[in-house]
């Protein structure tokens, strides 16, 4: 890890208006992408969609101030959605909170002795397997808020999960599911039809004020959760309490190390080109359907097609 | 972000879920994963491995297997070669 924290750097090689334009209007954009994800990542992992949006704030501060790259985008993050939900079943919300700060103090201490770059060895299939092991969990936990389930304490391992589901599935709420179903679908048209729109907020939007207007029957974040917090959380502090989300938080460390690394396209074999012709990832694109190996393709094979490095899963 | 949040109330939580499943269909890696089908075998058992302890038992077990197992895979293709 370079330990000079990025707010330096940018300040160092001048700051002007041209410069805070352009950044202005990058934030904005991840900001309105953030804004949808950062409620409902919170809801996914147990905590309550005001306590995502204040960490989405103030993550997205530190990342971009102490990062040590030029063109990090810091956003909420699904991939952690399994590990914190897990944590904070077991330990509570200031259990997540103390092992998020000693993964921190893990971090750190990586960086200070350079170990890093080890995370560069773990093989690309592992972390295609792990993700795809994380996506597939996730899916699993939104089955009963999309059928508008009502589970009191949903089992989270998967093998008592999907029968618990499969037993509860009869008394699926239709207005809920019909408005779930009518969102992924103008989700996913919208994405073809207007790819470079901030679609997730568009939709979120519009089937919120669909189902406001025609006072449908559906549970809101309004009628689950009442009340926001009006004071940020603080870490409970004990010895016993360190060694008990001690696992948790190496947990942290790992998945944290690893995303990072891919976030920053250090790993170039995990960074998907995209092609910004068409506008979508290289292997969509209708010129490389049958081509296996994108990378390849990219930089040898199709040199005059411009592309761009894009971000690996989310 | 502060100044939209009162209006956030109104949000049902099956939108939301929409949202993060669309998140959840990103992150599963199906370019990469036909791309071993086709290609490479030996990386395509080190992906079933990690998946499936993923699945069962957890995150840190997974990656630990994945990792030893393709270490096994590269000592087993280097002795082959």
């Amino acid at each position: 890890m370079t330990a000079t924290a990025q707010l330096l750097l940018s300040l160092r090689a001048g700051y002007g208006p041209a410069v805070f334009r352009a950044d202005a209007v990058a934030g904005l954009t991840v900001a309105i992408v953030a804004l949808p994800l950062s409620m409902a990542i919170a809801i996914a992992s147990g905590a309550i969609p005001a306590q995502g949006l204040i960490t989405a704030i103030i993550g997205s501060f530190v990342i971009s101030a102490l990062g040590g790259s030029w063109f990090q985008i810091g956003r909420p993050a699904g991939a952690f959605i399994v590990l914190v939900s897990a944590t904070v079943a077991a330990h509570g919300m200031d259990g997540l909170i103390l092992a998020t700060l000693l993964s921190g103090v893990m971090l750190t201490a990586l960086g200070a002795l350079r170990l890093g770059g080890l995370i560069r060895h773990i093989p690309h299939a592992v972390t295609v397997g792990f993700t795809t092991g994380i996506g597939l969990i996730i899916l699993a936990s939104e089955i009963a808020p999309l059928l508008g389930l009502q589970i009191t304490r949903e089992p989270g391992p998967l093998s008592q999960k999907l029968p618990a589901l499969w037993n509860a599935v009869g008394a699926a709420s239709w207005p809920t599911t019909t408005l779930s179903a009518a969102t992924v679908a103008s989700i996913l048209t919208l994405r073809r039809l207007v790819p470079r729109w901030p679609v997730l907020l568009i939709a979120v939007v519009g089937a919120t004020v669909l189902a406001t207007l025609t006072g449908m029957d559906t549970a809101t974040i309004g009628s689950r959760f009442g009340g926001s917090p009006d004071c940020l959380p603080w870490p409970a502090f004990s010895m016993a309490k360190v060694l008990e989300v001690l696992p948790a938080a190496i947990s942290f460390t790992l998945l944290g190390t690893i995303f990072a690394a891919v976030s920053r396209g250090s790993r170039p074999d995990a960074v998907r080109p995209a092609c910004t012709q068409h506008r979508t990832d290289h292997t969509r694109c209708r010129q490389h359907r049958r081509r296996p190996v994108w990378r390849v393709l990219c930089d040898e094979h199709h040199r005059p097609h411009r592309y761009q490095r894009a971000r690996m899963g989310p | 972000m502060l100044l939209a949040a009162p209006f956030a109330a109104f949000i049902p939580l099956g939108v939301l879920a929409t949202v993060v499943v669309v998140v959840a269909w990103n992150t599963i890696a199906r370019v990469e994963i036909m791309h071993f089908l086709r290609i490479d075998r030996a990386a395509l058992a080190v992906v079933s491995v990690t998946l499936t302890l993923t699945l069962l038992r957890d995150l840190t077990e997974a990656i630990a297997a994945g990792v030893a197992l393709s270490l096994i895979l590269a000592a087993i293709r280097r002795r082959g070669s």
